[in-house]
């Protein structure tokens, strides 16, 4: 009891002493400040892409159905074909020929915007009378023309303006299910 | 007497006296300082004070400045701020009208800097931090929020790396080597000693660190599309995005310490003892 007493003494002692050094420890003159915010990312889009077909002319345009003013995106179409229909393009009305298939509209579709008009004429293949002369299509003669589109969230420059040069070149896609791509 | 040297008295009277000698030794310093109070010249006594000031775009956001509680210049003692809280508002020369959300890949001006506010020389370094975090409050999905309420951190398939920090003024600041270009925490030290204010120079203020601040266009990279065709032939195309409604969150921390004594400050409290980083920060060895 009595060898438990002291030690208890000495331990306290041992302590004391070593605790009038602890205020050389934190003598070091520190300070700090922080600051912290954030931003939500909002990157999900809904389109919706209307056709119409008269006299041979096929009329795209897309719809961005977003909330008004916001999630601004990119869209891109082509109509696919059997190798003897030609398809011509108008490409007007801010569409343009990207040359890889594609035609692209050049600017940013805000919420509730729609694109212009790409309109698509379609030359029927000719066909052959019984001599084997090329004679023009008869009426009700059917061809299948089928429309692919594309849309990517916009991307913008350094600057702010939406930038379409970059917004289908942004490397890899990694679909998680179903199809995906953006460029 | 052999018997009394052995009592438990005899080792309590021994352990007083520690006690009342360690007390006195405390008690002789204060009681010198206080006799130099009481004359007159003492009133020429200048207490020293460390403080520091943390700057976005040229306006103090945060700041720790010890002994101005009283002080309406340094408004109070201290303040622990909000970062990029205008950065989406502003509007600069120039800027394209219309929308208020966040635009993927522009650069927003995000100059970070340092100020010393104190009474005394210092030095600072700068870390920054970079994550994604889950939003539930749906009041803050709406713009910006502070980051440290109803927001849970995600893990690391979120890459901190799309939260890209253009760095300003590379020559004064030196990156710690355990940055990487996908880092989360980014640490900078400044080069040299950020003096403190005085009658001559009323501010004193570092060379910006940071310069922007752009949420790269990768957080695209990963997509789901899902086409549905309507009853009247409408094609409805939706994409749902990896990073959509994820939040990123940016904190910045400035740390400054005495150069009475530098290095041993540093290790002590920032646990540096890099010397290549000690050397190019000028801190001499004492």
């Amino acid at each position: 009891m009595m060898k438990k007493k002291h030690f208890i003494l000495a331990a306290l002692a041992v302590v004391l002493v070593l605790s009038s050094s602890i205020g050389i420890a934190l003598a070091y003159f520190t300070t700090y400040a922080t600051a912290r915010g954030g931003y939500v990312i909002h990157l999900g889009n809904q389109t919706e892409l209307r056709e119409d077909y008269e006299n041979g002319q096929k009329t795209l345009q897309i719809k961005n159905t977003a909330e008004a003013g916001t999630r601004p995106v990119f869209v891109r179409a082509k109509a696919l074909a059997g190798t003897d229909v030609t398809l011509t393009y108008a490409d007007e009305n801010h569409w343009y020929d990207g040359g890889d298939g594609y035609h692209y509209y050049t600017e940013a579709v805000y919420g509730q915007e729609t694109t212009g008009q790409e309109v698509i004429t379609i030359t029927f293949p000719k066909q052959k009378d019984d001599t084997g002369k090329d004679i023009e299509p008869k009426d009700g003669t059917v061809v299948n023309v089928t429309v692919i589109y594309e849309c990517v969230p916009a991307v913008f420059t350094a600057e702010g303006f939406p930038d379409r040069t970059t917004a289908w070149a942004n490397g890899k896609v990694t679909v998680i299910n179903g199809e995906g791509t953006n460029g | 007497m052999k018997k009394f040297i052995r009592s438990s008295v005899m080792t309590g009277l021994l352990f007083v006296m520690a006690v009342v000698l360690l007390t006195v030794g405390t008690i002789g310093g204060t009681q010198a300082a206080l006799q130099e109070f009481s004359e007159d010249w003492i009133s020429s006594f200048n207490l020293e004070n460390i403080g520091v000031t943390l700057l976005e775009n040229e306006t103090p956001v945060s700041w720790r400045n010890y002994g101005r509680e009283l002080e309406t210049d340094f408004k109070g003692e201290k303040q622990n701020g909000d970062l990029l809280r205008t950065m989406i508002a502003t509007q600069k020369e120039g800027d394209p009208a219309g929308s208020s959300e966040l635009k993927v890949g522009r650069q927003y001006d995000f100059r970070l800097a340092v100020s010393n506010t104190g009474d005394i020389d210092q030095y600072v370094r700068v870390t920054i931090y970079r994550y994604w975090v889950d939003v539930y409050d749906t009041v803050e999905k709406n713009g910006w929020f502070h980051g440290d309420i109803s927001a849970k951190k995600l893990d690391t398939k979120y890459d901190p790396s799309l939260i890209d920090i253009t760095l300003g003024d590379t020559t004064n600041w030196i990156a710690d080597p355990g940055n990487k270009a996908d880092s989360e925490r980014l640490v900078y030290y400044y080069k040299g000693i950020l003096p403190h204010p005085d009658e001559v120079n009323k501010t004193v203020i570092s060379p910006n660190l940071t310069s922007y601040l752009t949420i790269k266009p990768g957080i695209m990279d990963i997509v789901e599309k899902n086409t549905t065709t309507q009853a009247d032939g409408t094609i409805v195309t939706t994409y749902t995005y990896f990073y959509d409604n994820i939040g990123f969150v940016v904190r910045a921390e400035v740390d400054a310490v005495q150069t009475h004594h530098a290095r041993d400050a540093m290790a002590s409290t920032w646990g540096l003892t890099d010397t290549t980083i000690l050397d190019a920060m000028k801190v001499p060895v004492e």
